[in-house]
């Protein structure tokens, strides 16, 4: 299990996708997974320093069996449930679209399972993603 | 992770914009302000995203913003070299009918012939 904590004041956006190159490279991640997780990691955080008031974020990166990733996202701002929130409407054309929820959109088709957890004063996002 | 933006505007009615790097939630700004104020005459945006490393959410929407300004006036938007990580993105969102796709430099170079030179 592979962890890593960041300060929201001190460019957590880049030291997580240090630290997920990192892991991929150590562990002979495909790159397109690698690829998953640096989306998954950006929208996760960007979307925190944006509305959560968040001070610290953890991730946490799990290789459970040859055949699933976890991926452990905590952050100690508002509670906030990103499973909860509404989905854009993909079958109507971009240009009328309301262009917002396409993040979560990314992180819900990027991984195979999600679970939501408030815990501690933490939002605690648990998602897994398949290894091919 | 950083981004390089290049502008093409040398054919009348046609801009292109060469993308090197990342388009994430910390360089999409960038590209934002790079494609501000796009001219009125400009009919087609195309983006060439062959040295295009990485796309999030936040690099979708500002090309959907400059999608939907094209679309309301009759213009078109085009991407062109995709890697199969960044047009799994685009998949993902179904923005893929929404545009034309090149799959290499010759049908974007092809497209961009059939407008004229600039003056300048």
């Amino acid at each position: 299990m592979d962890q890593i904590l960041l300060p929201v004041a001190g460019q957590p956006l880049q030291n997580a996708s240090k630290f997920l190159t990192g892991f991929a490279e150590t562990h002979q991640i495909a790159s397109e997974l690698t690829q998953s997780l640096l989306i998954i990691a950006d929208e996760l955080i960007s979307n925190t320093i944006k509305y959560g008031e968040a001070e610290e974020l953890r991730l946490t990166l799990d290789l459970g069996s040859e055949k699933q990733l976890t991926l452990i996202y905590s952050d100690d701002g508002n509670p906030f449930n990103p499973l909860a929130a509404d989905l854009p409407d993909l079958d109507t054309p971009v240009e009328d679209r309301d262009i917002g929820g396409l993040g979560l959109m990314m992180v819900q088709s990027m991984t195979e399972t999600q679970e939501y957890e408030r815990t501690d004063d933490l939002n605690v996002l648990v998602l897994t993603l398949r290894i091919d | 992770m950083a981004l390089d933006i290049s502008l093409d505007d040398s054919k009348q009615g046609a801009l292109r914009v060469a993308l090197n790097g990342s388009l994430d939630s910390e360089t999409a700004p960038q590209l934002s302000a790079a494609l501000g104020n796009i001219d009125d005459s400009v009919s087609a945006v195309v983006f060439d995203m062959k040295s295009l490393g990485f796309i999030s959410s936040t690099g979708l929407r500002v090309i959907f913003t400059v999608l939907k300004a094209q679309k309301s006036r009759g213009g078109r938007v085009a991407v062109s070299n995709m890697s199969p990580g960044v047009k799994k993105v685009f998949e993902i969102v179904k923005a893929l009918p929404d545009m034309t796709v090149f799959a290499n430099d010759q049908e974007m170079d092809d497209y961009l012939a059939s407008f004229q030179r600039g003056d300048d």
